[in-house]
């Protein structure tokens, strides 16, 4: 009996021997590295790999062309302006365009193919702001620019000695963050690689947007469109003055509104922009003349106009038209038959979309005529 | 006979015009089992009434007509019975104007003193003119200290004026806003002016009784104008606010669903306290309730009496505080459970302590728009105060002797 006990705790104590080896042999699932990556994007270019690291594959690149410029040492943070003329086709959204990269003693910068007119400018927000006149450059060529002191341009060919970094494609992104950070940072990066966009902590400085020399709140800096990962950051950076790790789905511009609880927002379009109006479309009873709308927020009760009946509807055909704050959500159609003024129920109405209003013909227990809402033009 | 044609014609067309003019209802308005009632409230604030209304008499016709021009419809029809409806609700600060008109009848006539007992005592007296009780109050608003605590964090949530000034320093900028309100405005104003021991218009109709108080007001309040927007309508203000570029507000309870469609992480606090008084911000208060007009009282007694009868059952101020968040007149509809869960509620039924209801005397008809010029000269042109307070009393003088 205890032979038997024994004979089963020895195969018992090799049986689970057995089973940690097996384990242990278990191959243990290695990331897949990717071999076809594009310089620009990061991301993969073998069309053929199912990889899930090579899920999002590089949809080709618009070919750049280096612009490296030689300023006047008193030229600080010069930009790059660039269009085609004739045609006026802007290489950048807005003036004063894009920022130069530092490189030795010149600056870089990458232009499309199409841009054959620049204006290098410097010194911007300061009272020394600078810039030249417009620069012919050869089109789809590298080339670099001397500026001279009195602002006048030379244009030769990139020669080769000038080894320019490759051109990485980036998104704009914005920032608005608490006001007691006087600085703001940007720290990116790839995950799970690790792989950073900025050599050193806290990363970027992002650069404060003016409007009419006054600050907006916005802070503006520029990403490698491969990072996954971004902490927005002020002053010293410490954890009362950054974010947690905030994940980036789509490499796109971007308005990130940091809270001062540190919790943020990431929106795809200008949150401070206005909402644009919307387009009323209405068909009353031929009875009525006179037709207004009266249309407000509710339950605020921000109202579109001053008082009441509001805005008087213009004729444009079979429908009366007007145009309205794109935020309102509530609406009245009113009317005047024979001196006594009519109106439609209080209509509730999804905001920020046009809308096509259909009165009733006939005039409810309540006095007030329902009213049948679309958002596109109802068939006729 | 020509004659007597015309003259016929002529009074006909008369007749026509003034029925044209006034909206003439050929039903007439004497049949005891319908009401007409006349508000300019939205329909999150009828409807429970509607619904409740409809159950409990059942055999009474109720109309809730929406009226864009209230008052000045019924300073044209109040005392025409072919024209008016028999009731309204509005707010109490009218009165005194239709009071002196002779076209209400006191609450009190029709249902007797009772029910008084329950209900909040500012709200009584809010309804009060010249010791007699013309509506039944329904529910009341007041202002309240709003905030965003995803910007004001609760350790910065401010006691008193004081704090909040330092507060406004610290966070004002860059298109940020610390707190903002409708600063030139007579109605938020009132809270300020109230916290130094001043007021608008006393119950005797004397307009800045204690002007040094007033003057005081607007000096302090001078710093917190400097660091709010030069426009401080109701549409800028709000926007601010929903938009996330204020972090405090002082704004009424309207504002808080739009605040959490908004997604502001919204804080509602009791008002600060002026550290040179030790006097809360005391806003104005408004109580909405039912008002009787004279002709349905003595014609359609007995269904104006079942009618506010019934409107005096708490469960009509729990639906309409749960249905648009207006805080009941009633006492006991806060000890319901489900109202003991709403923080805004409860906060205004604290509010209601120190809240000052709006003067419901004539008089203070011509005070809003003396003391919105005073605001403007002070806060916006800048002049001096005491040289616009001097203009303002002069003003608001001469109107009211104009009145008499």
């Amino acid at each position: 009996m205890k032979k038997t006990k024994f004979v089963l705790a020895v195969i018992l104590a090799m049986m689970t021997m057995f089973s940690l080896v097996a384990c242990q042999l278990q191959p243990t699932p290695q990331p897949h590295v990717c071999e076809s990556v594009c310089e620009i994007c990061h991301r993969c270019t073998n069309a053929d790999c199912k990889e899930d690291e090579c899920k999002v594959k590089c949809a080709g690149h618009e070919p750049m062309y280096a612009v490296v410029i030689s300023v006047p040492e008193d030229w600080q943070n010069p930009n790059l302006w660039a269009w085609s003329d004739p045609d006026g086709k802007g290489a950048f959204a807005s003036w004063p365009g894009e920022p130069f990269t530092k490189m030795n003693d010149k600056y870089y910068c990458y232009v499309p193919g199409f841009v054959n007119t620049i204006i290098v400018n410097a010194n911007q927000g300061t009272d020394a702001a600078i810039q030249t006149d417009g620069i012919t450059i050869e089109r789809e060529k590298n080339v670099l620019v001397t500026i001279a002191e009195d602002k006048s341009a030379t244009v030769v060919d990139l020669p080769d000695t000038e080894v320019v970094p490759l051109y990485v494609e980036k998104f704009v992104v914005h920032a608005n963050v608490p006001i007691s950070w006087e600085t703001v940072q940007m720290w990116a990066w790839s995950h799970p690689d690790g792989k950073g966009a900025f050599s050193t902590w806290p990363g970027e400085t992002m650069v404060a947007e003016t409007k009419d020399g006054e600050p907006t709140g916005w802070y503006t800096g520029k990403v490698p469109t491969w990072i996954n990962r971004l902490i927005i950051n002020g002053n010293e950076a410490t954890d009362a003055e950054k974010t947690a790790d905030m994940v980036i789905g789509e490499p796109k511009e971007m308005w990130i509104t940091v809270a001062k609880d540190l919790t943020y927002e990431i929106s795809y379009s200008d949150p401070d922009k206005a909402v644009e109006n919307i387009t009323v479309y209405a068909k009353i009873p031929a009875s009525w003349t006179s037709p207004a709308c009266w249309a407000w927020s509710h339950p605020d009760g921000t109202n579109a106009f001053g008082s009441w009946p509001g805005e008087a509807l213009t004729q444009d055909g079979e429908w009366y038209t007007l145009s309205v704050p794109g935020w309102i959500n509530s609406i009245i159609i009113n009317g005047q038959v024979g001196g006594e003024t009519l109106q439609t129920v209080d209509i509730s109405v999804e905001a920020g979309k046009d809308l096509w209003i259909v009165l009733s013909q006939e005039v409810g227990s309540d006095g007030k005529y329902t009213a049948t809402v679309t958002y596109e033009a109802p068939a006729e | 006979m020509k004659k007597t044609i015309i003259s016929l014609l002529i009074v006909t067309l008369i007749a026509t015009i003034f029925c044209g003019a006034v909206g003439c209802n050929p039903t007439g308005n004497t049949d005891p089992s319908s009401l007409v009632i006349w508000h300019d409230k939205e329909e999150a604030v009828i409807t429970p009434l509607q619904d409740y209304v409809k159950k409990a008499l059942p055999n009474i016709t109720v109309t809730f007509e929406r009226k864009s021009s209230l008052t000045d419809s019924l300073k044209l029809v109040g005392n025409d019975p072919n024209s008016a409806p028999d009731m309204f609700i509005f707010a109490h600060d009218k009165i005194g104007v239709f009071a002196e008109m002779n076209i209400l009848t006191p609450v009190t006539d029709i249902i007797g003193e009772d029910f008084k007992s329950e209900y909040l005592p500012m709200t009584l007296s809010a309804v009060t003119y010249k010791e007699k009780l013309y509506q039944l109050p329904l529910y009341f608003e007041t202002l309240l200290f709003m905030y965003n605590s995803k910007y004001m964090l609760e350790n910065e949530v401010p006691e008193t004026t004081d704090e909040l000034l330092e507060y406004m320093k610290n966070n004002t900028g860059r298109g940020r806003y610390g707190f903002v309100e409708q600063h030139s405005t007579a109605y938020y104003s009132a809270g300020w002016i109230h916290a130094f021991g001043g007021c608008i218009i006393d119950d005797s109709g004397t307009p800045f009784p204690n002007g040094q108080a007033v003057k005081d007001a607007l000096n302090y309040h001078t710093q917190f104008v400097n660091l709010m927007p030069g426009e401080s309508e109701y549409n800028t203000v709000n926007t601010l606010f929903l938009n996330g570029k204020a972090d405090a507000t002082i704004g009424g309870p309207w504002m808080v669903p739009s605040a959490r469609d908004a997604g502001i992480k919204l804080g509602i606090a009791p008002m600060p306290t002026v550290t040179g008084t030790r006097k809360s911000l005391a806003p104005y208060s408004g109580v909405q309730g039912i008002h009787v007009l004279k002709f349905a009282a003595e014609n359609k007694a007995q269904t104006v009496k079942d009618f506010l009868n019934v409107l005096t059952a708490s469960e009509v101020g729990i639906r309409l505080a749960m249905a648009s968040g207006c805080a009941p007149a009633k006492t006991d509809c806060y000890d319901d459970e489900r109202i003991k869960k709403d923080e805004m509620v409860q906060i205004m039924r604290q509010t209601a302590e120190i809240a000052v209801p709006m003067p419901n005397i004539p008089e203070m008809d011509v005070m809003w728009t003396v003391v919105d010029s005073l605001l403007i000269d002070v806060n916006l042109k800048k002049k001096n105060i005491d040289a616009s307070f001097d203009t303002a009393l002069e003003k608001a003088n001469s109107l009211i002797d104009a009145m008499k």
